[in-house]
């Protein structure tokens, strides 16, 4: 059993807290994700699981265990660090070897052990080589394996592709997450990079100033972000947002700016004249703003003021009065071949648009 | 005012390294041109030479029509802006202004009058008694790029720029950056790793690889036209699918990879029978495969869910296909529901979104 449960862990360096009431689970064998932007205290609360940061307040579980009297090198948790802090004068072979002659295992035990994740990180040819020999992807590799060669319950990476280049990261993270269901491993991994984190996690964990933000599984936190934090940290080009007044006119709601005029549908209609709020903001994703050289129902002009390929997509930076927002549409099915200066028609996409309480700064309705 | 024309330049470091090899290359008067490639490539290199720091082996710089390989960095009135910003900590925005034009010794009313127009032209007006560490990282790039522009600079230079910023920011810079080099209409070269990037900036790109240029041309037609396997791999996320293998001439032709057998539309098999390679590598972007009917055989591959990643309004999957494995990227509103590890998963690509490429050459082939 490895369950990792958090309950209301608060840690304070100082005068300062950085760790407020953080409370999650990490389900046996999920591989669950801490993200946020630098500072937001995701290292501490992986520091708290090792053991190697007390909490002033709250409890830590393991296994449904209480967790906080055990000492970190007795709670079979392994860390995996940005830098690798591989030893350069040892081989790939002695690197492993080093954990495993601190638990005094039979030397036919240590060769099983190394066997196995030699063949799981795919490194047969590499064993007798030097760190300093091998690539930034091989380097990753094998500072996985060392704890990995431990067999723990629980598994700790802390920025683990943060030392290499966007291509080998996007490569490794997709091994990671095999290597991670392969093993069935408790894993807790830190990043700031939200596509990173989106890209491997079963459950994130969104943090900010120290708080839990959100929890839920990838799809979740994109598609029904709980708070503008949230999204606004998910999701790049990040989310457009717009504040807006609320008004009434023909028995239909209307999100009113001096820049334009929405009619809200009769559900979010409903929704906020329920709950009498006079403005919100609005939030839109770049995605879920389409554009058409022809003027439609509920389409606004906008002037392109900036035109960035990116692969098989545009990403447009637009310009209503004085509101600029951004577009990622697909270029083959645009239909024009976008221009700076270019008038187009916008429109927000029906079932995409977000609604937040500008005093709360909560999610207003339930749909995504 | 600007042009700049690089003409067979050559860089060697000592006796050993050739870090640029060749490079010809012409920058219109006011293009944003990017320098791409790996580090090692040769891209700064190249930059260091057309600002004057290091001289050419050989080959020409000319900037408007005159050689320049001679002239001080100081001469040449060529700006560069780097990773760090390298602003005074200790004096305010105006100050910062100000001080190239001090050097230069012009009067107090027209460097009082400069920096206004400068200020304003960057959106500065309100910012101009701070100091850097009282400024966001935007409003630091802008300070940046007003003191090179002060200068009124021929070209601008700029050395990975925006590399000290987080992902997030980066993107936004990116845009920022766009538009003030429209409309100032300098002729920049710009010197990055990160493709993404250069996509979203360039008028044109440079690839370089081992100091060699590999394809120089608008982002659109680097996407979708690579001139080589290298280029082909190196520009879009995740990178292009290559599959290596034979192609087997039957009663129909089709492609036999390791463990992947697949055969063409009528069409591609025409062009296709026309290669007098046999053995080739293919070449399939992640988001150029879409979801296939089960009947469907042509233009298809079939495989196994091994890996999925959600990614915004998408999925990124790792298809095991034979012996390969073949990344595709799926928008989440296509699909029926979250794919499973181990489900099949039949994809189709359109016939203009094959790639070949001769494995030996790595020249695109069709």
């Amino acid at each position: 059993m490895s369950e990792i449960r958090l309950e209301n862990v608060r840690v304070r360096y100082g005068k300062n807290v950085v760790l407020r009431d953080v409370s999650f689970t990490v389900p046996e064998g999920s591989l669950c994700v801490i993200t946020g932007p630098s500072g937001c205290g995701k290292t501490t609360v992986l520091r708290v699981i090792a053991g190697l940061t007390k909490p002033e307040r709250g409890m830590v579980y393991l296994g449904g265990k209480p967790a906080l009297h055990i000492l970190p090198g007795e709670r079979d948790v392994a860390m995996c660090f940005q830098t690798f802090a591989l030893y350069p004068h040892m081989t790939v072979r002695e690197n492993w070897m080093f954990p495993l002659y601190a638990e005094k295992l039979s030397p036919q035990e240590m060769a099983r052990r190394i066997e196995e994740v030699t063949r799981l990180l795919h490194m047969e040819f590499l064993l007798d080589r030097y760190p300093g020999q091998l690539s930034g992807g091989q380097q990753q590799r094998v500072a996985l394996g060392r704890a990995l060669v431990r067999r723990p319950k629980i598994y700790l990476l802390d920025e683990p592709l943060g030392n290499l280049d966007a291509k080998l990261r996007v490569e490794m993270r997709a091994e990671i997450r095999k290597i991670q269901e392969t093993l069935g491993i408790t894993t807790v991994y830190v990043t700031h990079d939200q596509t990173e984190a989106q890209a491997v996690a079963d459950i994130m964990v969104v943090m900010d100033f120290g708080e839990v933000k959100q929890v839920g599984t990838p799809e979740e936190v994109y598609e029904k972000p709980e708070n503008l934090f949230v999204a606004g940290f998910i999701g790049t080009p990040r989310m457009n947002f717009f504040s807006l007044e609320v008004q009434e006119g023909n028995g239909q709601v209307f999100l009113v700016s001096q820049a334009f005029s929405l009619p809200l549908d009769a559900h979010q209609g409903a929704l906020l004249r329920r709950q009498n709020i006079p403005r919100v903001i609005l939030g839109v994703r770049p995605e879920n703003v389409l554009c058409t050289l022809q003027p439609g129902s509920g389409s606004f002009p906008a002037v392109l003021e900036v035109v960035e390929p990116q692969s098989n997509e545009y990403i447009l930076t637009l310009r209503r009065e004085d509101v600029i927002f951004k577009a990622r549409l697909r270029r083959d099915t645009l239909g024009f071949t976008p221009e700076v200066g270019q008038k187009v028609w916008v429109r927000f996409e029906e079932g995409f648009w977000h609604l937040f309480d500008p005093r709360t700064e909560r999610r207003l309705e339930g749909r995504g | 005012m600007a042009t700049l024309v690089l003409e067979k330049l050559n860089l060697w470091y000592g006796k050993h390294t050739h870090a640029v090899r060749d490079v010809d290359l012409v920058v219109e008067d006011g293009e944003l041109c990017v320098f791409l490639g790996p580090s090692g490539c040769g891209k700064t290199s190249t930059l260091r030479m057309i600002a004057g720091f290091v001289r050419p082996t050989s080959g020409k710089i000319y900037l408007d029509g005159q050689v320049i390989n001679d002239l001080y960095p100081g001469d040449r009135n060529v700006a560069m802006i780097f990773q760090s910003y390298a602003l005074y900590p200790h004096m305010t925005v105006r100050e910062q202004l100000a001080f190239p034009l001090q050097a230069r010794r012009l009067s107090r009313q027209e460097i009082a009058k400069r920096v206004e127009e400068i200020a304003h032209f960057l959106h500065l007006e309100d910012f101009l008694d701070r100091y850097p560490q009282e400024l966001s990282a935007g409003q630091r790039q802008r300070v940046a790029i007003g003191r090179a522009l002060i200068r009124k600079p021929r070209l601008f230079l700029m050395d990975e720029p925006l590399s000290q910023l987080d992902a997030r920011l980066r993107v936004e810079m990116r845009a920022n950056l766009r538009k003030l080099q429209q409309e100032l209409r300098i002729t920049t070269i710009y010197v990055t790793h990160d493709q993404t990037e250069a996509q979203g900036l360039a008028d044109k790109i440079m690839v370089m690889h081992q100091g060699r240029v590999q394809q120089v041309g608008k982002p659109i037609e680097i996407y979708e036209n690579p001139a080589n396997l290298f280029v082909a791999g190196f520009i879009g996320m995740p990178a292009m699918n290559f599959l290596r293998g034979v192609l087997v001439r039957g009663e129909r032709l089709a492609f036999q990879g390791n463990g992947v057998r697949l055969c063409f539309s009528r069409e591609l098999e025409g062009k296709l029978v026309g290669l007098p390679q046999e053995e080739v590598i293919l070449g399939i972007r992640p988001e150029h495969l879409v979801l296939a009917s089960e009947e469907k055989e042509e233009n298809t591959l079939t495989g196994e869910v091994y890996v999925v990643e959600p990614q915004s309004n998408e999925y990124i999957i790792d298809l095991r296909v034979g012996e390969e494995i073949v990344k595709v990227r799926l928008e989440k509103r296509n699909l029926p529901g979250s794919p499973r590890g181990g489900e099949r998963m039949r994809v189709f690509f359109e016939d203009r979104y094959l790639y070949v490429f001769d494995p030996v050459t790595e020249k695109r082939l069709l």
